[in-house]
């Protein structure tokens, strides 16, 4: 049976929207600036959950509000945190995350003003439409909520209805915001419910959704563009990626070489929706870890600490943080402490997966 | 110089210079030998990229995306300067510009330019202009000559693809074989002789960078009594595409056919004898190989041992150990002779050379001077 658990908002109206934007004469803004925002809300995507306090979860009068940029030292949510790009944690570095231009202009990638890596190599996508210069939060440009269609809609716009709806826990629908992972529309997947937005242990974690094949650019058998917007067909958490960064995802069609012409190695690019085989070194890692994360072929009801060699999938979050991360290409690594052959049997990182590679 | 190389996808699609750059970019990065050995240490991104690409840029010097998420073919990350022989600890088997000297393997460098003196593999020259895609002594192989696979020399042979064919060797702990260094038997890929799936042998640590009669390589060979092939020896590497150069299945009874004349691996020859033990005929001029009553090992002209326990430093001390192989002469890469030969077989004068028993004369010893 589907464990869908309703996570819609709960608490005072107050704690999160403002009628006028005032009260006392004072702002409602969480940054007490006097913008009014959307929706009657008290700050914007980062203004709600990017409050740079030292909580990485902020508790406004009993509603929790998952934070993706704090100073929190106890650790971060499952996507990272958006202050190693800002260096509110760490070391800033505009090579940490996600560059959305919520975060102000100092932190917008030079290099990907106008491109982005592994962009999609098809007619009409070549232009990079998703760039430094216009990478929001949310909405036609952002990764959260309704994506491209008509009124383009952008950041809290794009989320209309999806707090207020939210579901949590095992997501298999995954045809609206609402009720797709983490409000990334068409994403299925399962929301820890013990440690709500974190993975904290090989028991306690969020499942992501994989395939054991990855998609082939296409706008017949396999288009993104439906009517819920842009969303991966496939449904994975990688496919979602491969919807901006479709070369790292996406086997070979057309001008797109992709990962390589199908699933078998050698690659040319490191493979996503593939399974981890159930042979070679690959078959050692065994028990979940949540520094490298695979992804279920189907969605389960529960996290397990279990890993399948030969069921169980590489994903893109397997080596990235989805928003930042305290290592240059958002990696859950040091790359550069990759070492092969001179670690020592570590068996993390890399070689998590790549088990004979590091002694 | 005429650089030929138009191999798509390969990192010599492009101009010489680009060629040069390319080098010194995989040149820089470091691929170490642990233990001497060849298995590779260092970070990841020395040799691979994820997804190449970084700061939006291409990871390869050429914009070719690899297969095995590397940032070179073979070629590529075997192409050094001049000097560069094992700089970074990569080997080098092409170069630049001519080296003055080479690992055991020898350069592809001349073969850029001239056919005859090196193997012509895809990536580096165009296929030969007079053998095309039929190696001498051999069938033709369908397309042209690659490092490694189905039409190659190095990894698993019945693999197509180069990349497959060396799947897992590159990053393979050290074998050493019987204890021995650098030794390893040939059970599998990993376990063969650089890479020559199912060759036995020692492989030197710094693959002859530094060469004497006491570190050195040393080859595996057989000591035939007939002319029927032999497994796992260098030269038998050689006979899988060049067959009838090292083995046969009958005695001369027409032409074209054997190695001795009469199946018994004893003169007459019909072509010059590979695993073939010198031990077996040291009471003649052989006996003096390496120097009268010395019998060093010549790097110049090197033989094998049918046993790969220890390097020799001395030959013809006992049966099987001065076993004469196709390398004895030539240079399995290329060299800058014709025939990818060790020595320049037109200074080669029957009576009339100044001794030294240098080149073919390091086994006829008598026929120089």
């Amino acid at each position: 049976m589907q464990t869908r658990v309703s996570a819609k908002i709960t608490g005072e109206c107050d704690n999160c929207h403002t009628m006028h934007n005032s009260q006392q004469g004072a702002s409602m803004q969480f940054n007490s600036t006097a913008k009014v925002e959307r929706n009657l809300l008290r700050g914007d995507c980062l203004g709600c959950h990017g409050q740079a306090t030292a909580q990485k979860i902020v508790n406004i009068n009993g509603s929790l509000v998952p934070q993706v940029m704090h100073s929190d030292p106890s650790g971060d949510l499952a996507a990272g945190n958006f202050g190693y790009i800002t260096g509110i944690k760490g070391i800033a570095s505009n090579s940490h995350g996600h560059n959305v231009i919520a975060l102000g202009e100092a932190f917008r990638d030079a290099t990907f003003v106008s491109t982005l890596p592994g962009g999609i190599v098809q007619a009409f996508h070549d232009g990079y439409i998703v760039n430094a210069s216009n990478l929001t939060c949310a909405g036609v440009n952002g990764c959260h909520g309704y994506r491209l269609a008509s009124g383009s809609p952008t950041d809290v716009v794009a989320l209309k209805g999806a707090h207020h709806n939210n579901v949590d826990g095992q997501l298999l629908v995954a045809d609206t915001a609402a009720n797709s992972y983490r409000f990334l529309v068409g994403v299925r997947g399962y929301e820890n419910q013990t440690d709500r937005w974190q993975n904290a242990s090989p028991s306690s974690h969020n499942e992501y959704y994989g395939a054991t094949t990855p998609m082939t650019l296409g706008c017949s058998a396999t288009s993104c563009h439906g009517s819920n917007g842009v969303s991966p067909p496939n449904h994975t958490i990688s496919g979602f990626c491969g919807t901006c960064h479709g070369n790292f995802h996406t086997l070979s069609a057309g001008d797109s070489d992709g990962i390589g012409p199908n699933i078998t190695s050698p690659f040319i690019r490191h493979p996503n929706d593939i399974v981890l085989p159930a042979s070679k070194e690959y078959q050692n890692y065994t028990t979940y870890s949540v520094q490298a994360p695979i992804g279920r072929t189907a969605v389960p009801a529960s996290a397990s600490s279990v890993v399948t060699p030969g069921a169980d999938v590489v994903t893109c979050l397997s080596c990235h943080m989805a928003h930042a991360s305290p290592y240059p290409d958002m990696l859950r690594w040091d790359y550069s402490q990759m070492n092969a052959h001179q670690s020592g049997d570590v068996n993390t990182g890399c070689f998590t997966c790549h088990t004979a590679k590091d002694n | 110089m005429r650089y030929t190389s138009k191999t798509t996808g390969s990192i010599f699609t492009v101009r010489k210079m680009s060629v040069a750059m390319a080098a010194v970019l995989l040149g820089a990065v470091c691929l170490l030998p642990k233990g001497g050995n060849a298995q590779v240490t260092g970070q990841c991104v020395n040799c691979h990229t994820m997804h190449n690409s970084q700061g939006g840029a291409s990871m390869s010097a050429t914009s070719t995306v690899y297969r095995s998420l590397t940032k070179g073919d073979c070629v590529g990350c075997h192409t050094g300067a001049a000097t560069d022989l094992t700089d970074n600890n990569i080997p080098k088997v092409n170069h630049t510009a001519a080296p003055a000297a080479t690992l055991a393997g020898g350069s592809f460098f001349w073969a850029q330019t001239v056919d005859a003196k090196g193997h012509n593999v895809k990536g580096v020259s165009n296929v030969d202009g007079v053998l095309g895609n039929t190696p001498p002594g051999g069938a033709a192989l369908g397309s042209q000559l690659t490092c490694a696979g189905t039409t190659g020399c190095h990894g698993d042979r019945a693999q197509g693809d180069e990349y497959a064919a060396l799947s897992g060797s590159h990053h393979a702990p050290p074998q050493n074989s019987g204890g021995v260094a650098g030794a390893v038997d040939g059970s599998n890929l990993v376990n063969s002789y650089r890479f020559l799936n199912g060759t036995k042998g020692i492989e030197a640590a710094d693959w002859e960078k530094t060469v004497s009669a006491a570190a050195h390589n040393q080859y595996y060979g057989v000591a035939r009594t007939t002319d029927a092939a032999v497994a796992q020896t260098i030269s038998a590497l050689c006979g899988q595409c060049h067959g009838a150069f090292h083995a046969s299945s009958a005695a001369h009874a027409a032409n074209d056919v054997g190695i001795s004349y009469s199946n018994n691996m004893t003169s007459p020859w019909v072509r010059h004898p590979t695993d073939f033990d010198m031990f077996t005929v040291k009471a003649k001029e052989y006996g003096d190989y390496g120097g009268n009553g010395v019998n060093a090992y010549v790097p110049q002209a090197p033989v094998a041992s049918n046993s790969i326990a220890a390097v020799k430093s001395t030959v013809l001390q006992t049966a099987g150990d001065a076993i004469v192989t196709c390398i004895s002469c030539h240079r399995a890469h290329g060299s800058d002779q014709a025939d990818l030969l060790r020595w320049d077989y037109t200074a080669m004068n029957a009576h009339a050379s100044a001794g030294g028993n240098v080149g073919c004369f390091a086994c006829h010893t008598t026929k120089d001077t």
